[in-house]
């Protein structure tokens, strides 16, 4: 009989609201003014994706044609000129470019030199971009709180201020079941006028755009889609709760934005700022000048490159059982060479980890700070799924070096081997040509999966989902000690 | 009578927490944003000073292995690295660096500072190389832009001017005084404004004195600052007052707290947010720049292209310049310096019209926003805060084209040693052209700042008139509403 009648109360509780959001000006304004905003991101999304993956993928295959037409050359001059990896365009872009822009996306893999992967997009965007980027990742994680908040700050408040919150509680309602019954409301209402639509469409501009890519990214889609729900469950919950706690509509509208302003506006700079202060990141000057002397003095700076020299040449006569290198059965600058990149292989992981490292530390300053902040904690998610973040970056990074590696490998035994067949052309003289290059393929990188992403962001889903917790069970303390 | 408002609503600021908290709030990020933009300008010099150092020491010792030659002491090392070449010297180990020193007020802003170089690596085999050049940073700080004075001014102090003052009026109403008020004798409208008045001279001095004070404390000479640190705060004023003139016009509409917080927070996120985020995508949108991905592509083709015909590039090289022509010796056609030059400089021939199309691009993209940005005084104040702190797009701008006329210089000095298969002197060394960033004449007062400086004003006053009728027509029955 009670159940009956809870359900019951429940399902009128909720006609009564969405009749009441349909009807509300402030509610249309503000739908019209999201959807407006998403369109143009959207847009934007589109046109960022379909202007750079195609150029990815042309300059991808135009960097292999130009290895493969090097014509005859030493393969140490072919290692020297090597090619370039391009950071492919993930289909997800279209709804979260994330920090693309701000990421660099091509990388030379030449002789002797782990390059940076380097060309930020925003180098060549007006100085306004920095005020921010508006992508639909945007819109869902920032923006469509603040319509959460417009429709829960007085959702107490109004019943209270009009008298019905007495009649409603004296009758067989219960504060918790009357915040139950809003937030089914509200959440209904975004999810069906705007979530859903705009994952609809998003879905098919990607499904336009990438075909078949979309087929195998429709799980993350899924997730990512998830994410946005567990935010408007988030909001809604957070809303209703300061509704419920806050006796003024007034008051409990600025507590929700000063929250929201806060989380979304004050700490990401103030943890950006932290996260340099505390691990500070070396100029590229300096970067560069460490690995250069680290490569001439070896790391610990007691090994010259004199020295390794000697001693390789000393350890190869031995292993061959010959007294001077013109002797050798192989060629000496071959396996000089490779000793040399093995050598500096050594500077590389050491320098490039190090920097990474600070990174990493840096990214926990500011996933620690992303605690404070559920917009922020959303859109940490949202990058990394749509592959548009740091650490996606940094696996491409160490997938074009380990590419960069068995291309000098190859080009170094080759030349080990063949640069002395023939007496009169060792070592640099010896000539190689298309049928080498073709032993390297062209270069294709894949991104990591969906556990990649999931795994580099515990710390944001932690917190997501510790906010929403908490949000829940504040709603659910606060209904039962609702007064009229 | 306005004096005793003054003095009261002093009085009752003291002892409420909000309008202390808020103050005190606004010296506390202002204070700390300064340290961090202090701190990243502070990295930038001792960068630059490593690099300057770094420079010099490189100088000396080739110089001086040069001199021990000619002392007669034999060059013992691989010949293709001998420092009397003027190629190795020119094409690596005597590069040069292009640096722009941080302005004097670099700590207000960071601007594109931590985006756009601030020193490049310059050799004459690689001006390709000048367009890949950027600095090490973390994608997740120049994402989320830094917290610096111009930060506190564009986002935090409207915050604060719309927490002090969003309920003025409504306050009144909901603690009942508004009926009082409305019948006494002062005239409503005044007494509110001079409400807002009060509360503006208070953030306008906090926030000058803050700033005037740490600005000293970090070690910049105010007087020599003083006419940029003027413009400051005089923009940051108009700024202030046109927040605050906003909020009385939003007042006097007499509507609840709730729906005037809201409507202030509306507009500053359209400011601050909307508008500046739409510019971005019209102006990319319309002039979008060329890709750096095909400039690679392109350039790669073009140096292959000219390494095929190396042979012609210098026998015509030598047609155009007679006066080049190596004196007494023959010329080698496989001669790698001559070869290599000849085949880089028609590189850069090649590749001028699109590297051109790129500062083209980011052109009409500013002059569009610059056209655009009286939408949004938030665009404008944080350009100027960048100019004034010298990290604006203009400033960068003007750095890079004087490091590309600075590499043809320093080209330019080799290429008649390398053609003319002349050896590099100890005494050269002093001749080869070093870069010193020139300082343009100051671009601040220019007809654009002044308008829109002057379109502030005018919204101010605009917006005060606004709000002075509403308030007049204030009826009592909306005390009770």
């Amino acid at each position: 009989m009670s159940t009956k009648i809870s359900t019951n109360i429940l399902t009128k509780i909720i006609t009564k609201e969405l009749r009441d959001f349909r009807s509300d000006k402030r509610v249309q304004w503000a739908l019209s003014a999201l959807y407006l905003l998403f369109a143009l991101a959207l847009f934007s999304g589109w046109r960022y994706y379909t202007t750079t993956q195609p150029r990815h993928e042309a300059a991808q295959a135009a960097s292999y044609n130009q290895w493969l037409a090097q014509g005859t050359k030493n393969p140490h001059s072919a290692a020297h000129y090597g090619f370039y990896a391009y950071k492919p365009v993930p289909l997800l872009a279209i709804v979260d470019k994330g920090m693309d822009e701000y990421l660099g996306v091509s990388v030379w893999m030449e002789a002797h030199k782990q390059n940076s992967v380097s060309n930020r997009t925003a180098h060549d965007m007006a100085d306004v971009s920095r005020f921010g980027s508006l992508t639909v990742g945007f819109v869902m994680q920032f923006l469509l709180p603040l319509v959460i908040i417009l429709l829960t700050f007085n959702a107490v408040s109004k019943e209270r201020e009009s008298g019905t919150l007495r009649i409603l509680l004296s009758t067989h309602t219960s504060g918790v079941q009357l915040l139950a019954g809003k937030g089914a409301a509200v959440m209904l209402f975004v999810l069906v006028a705007i979530v859903v639509p705009m994952l609809l469409a998003s879905g098919l501009v990607m499904v336009s755009t990438g075909g078949s890519a979309f087929a195998a990214s429709l799980g993350t889609f899924a997730v990512w889609s998830l994410a946005v729900v567990v935010s408007v469950l988030l909001w809604t919950a957070l809303g209703l709760a300061v509704s419920a706690s806050v006796r003024e509509s007034g008051m409990s509208l600025i507590v929700l934005l000063g929250v929201w302003t806060f989380g979304a506006f004050f700490v990401p700079r103030l943890g950006g700022s932290l996260a340099t202060t505390l691990h500070p990141t070396p100029s590229a000057f300096a970067f560069n000048e460490t690995i250069v002397s680290e490569k001439a003095k070896g790391v610990d700076g007691h090994n010259s490159a004199d020295a390794r020299a000697k001693e390789l040449e000393a350890r190869v006569l031995k292993e061959y059982g010959v007294d001077s290198l013109s002797q050798l059965p192989v060629s000496f600058a071959g396996i000089s060479l490779q000793a040399g990149e093995e050598h500096d292989y050594i500077v590389f992981d050491k320098n490039y980890g190090n920097l990474f490292q600070t990174f990493q530390r840096q990214e926990r300053v500011l996933e620690l700070a992303n605690m404070l902040s559920p917009v922020l904690a959303a859109q940490s998610l949202s990058r990394a799924l749509a592959g548009t973040d740091g650490d996606k970056h940094e696996h491409f990074t160490t997938n074009a070096e380990q590419f960069r590696r068995v291309i000098m490998r190859t080009m170094n035994n080759d030349m080990t081997e063949n640069g002395a067949k023939d007496k009169t052309k060792r070592d640099f003289g010896y000539m190689a040509d298309d049928v080498l290059w073709k032993k390297i393929p062209p270069y294709a990188y894949t991104a990591p999966g969906l556990g990649f992403a999931l795994g580099n962001q515990t710390l944001s889903i932690a917190s997501l989902l510790g906010w929403t917790l908490v949000a829940l069970f504040m709603v659910v303390w606060r209904g039962r000690s609702l007064k009229p | 009578m306005f004096k005793h408002i003054i003095r009261y609503d002093w009085l009752l600021l003291r002892s409420t927490r909000t309008f202390a908290l808020s103050v005190a709030l606004l010296a506390l990020f202002t204070a700390f944003a300064l340290w961090n933009g202090a701190r990243h300008a502070h990295f930038q010099r001792t960068t630059l000073a490593a690099i300057d150092s770094t420079e010099r020491a490189a100088y000396a010792a080739l110089q001086s292995a040069v001199r021990d030659i000619e002392q007669g002491k034999p060059y013992k090392g691989n010949e293709f690295q001998n420092p009397q070449l003027p190629y190795p010297i020119g094409g690596n180990k005597g590069a040069r660096f292009a640096t722009l020193p941080p302005a004097p007020l670099a700590l207000v802003s960071f601007g594109q500072s931590d985006l756009l170089p601030y020193y490049y690596r310059v050799t004459m085999t690689k001006q390709q190389s000048l367009y890949h050049a950027e600095e090490i940073a973390n994608a997740a700080t120049l994402y989320n832009g830094n917290f610096d004075v111009a930060f506190v001014v564009v986002y935090l102090l409207p915050l604060i001017i719309i927490a002090l003052s969003y309920n003025i009026v409504s306050a009144e109403r909901e603690q009942g005084t508004l009926a009082m008020l409305l019948t006494s004798d002062i005239r409503f409208g005044r007494l509110v404004l001079s409400k807002f008045l009060f509360r503006f001279v208070v953030v306008s001095f906090v926030f000058a004195v803050v700033l005037l004070a740490g600005i000293g404390f970090a070690g910049v000479n105010l007087l020599q600052a003083s006419s940029e640190l003027a413009l400051m705060l005089l923009v940051v004023v108009l700024y202030a007052a046109f927040w605050f003139a906003l909020s009385f016009a939003v007042n006097s509409f007499g509507r609840n707290s709730g729906v005037n917080a809201a409507l202030l927070l509306g507009v500053w996120l359209l400011l601050v947010l909307i508008i500046p985020s739409i510019l971005t995508i019209t102006a990319t949108t319309l002039h979008p720049a060329p890709s750096r991905v095909e400039l690679i592509t392109q350039t790669r083709e073009a140096s292959d292209a000219a390494k095929k015909r190396t042979a012609q590039l210098l026998s015509k090289f030598y047609e155009d310049h007679p006066e080049l022509l190596p004196k007494g010796k023959e010329i080698n056609p496989k001669d790698f310096a001559t070869a290599s030059l000849s085949a880089q400089m028609e590189v850069d021939k090649s590749l001028k019209p699109l590297q051109d199309r790129f500062s083209a691009q980011t052109e009409a993209q500013q002059s569009l926003i610059g056209s655009y940005r009286f939408l949004s005084p938030s665009v404008f104040v944080q350009q100027t805060l960048n100019d004034i702190a010298g990290t604006g797009y203009r400033r960068y701008a003007d750095f890079t084209a004087q490091t590309y006329s600075f590499y043809q210089r320093f080209q330019q000095f080799f290429v008649g040693k390398v053609f003319r298969q002349e050896r590099m002197t100890s005494a050269d060394f002093e001749l080869i052209p070093a870069f010193r960033y020139a300082q343009t004449a100051s671009t601040l007062l220019i007809a654009p700042n002044v308008l829109n400086m002057a379109l502030l004003l005018i919204l101010t006053v605009a917006f005060v008139s606004l709000g002075l009728t509403k308030t007049a027509r204030m009826q009592l029955v909306e005390a009770f509403a």
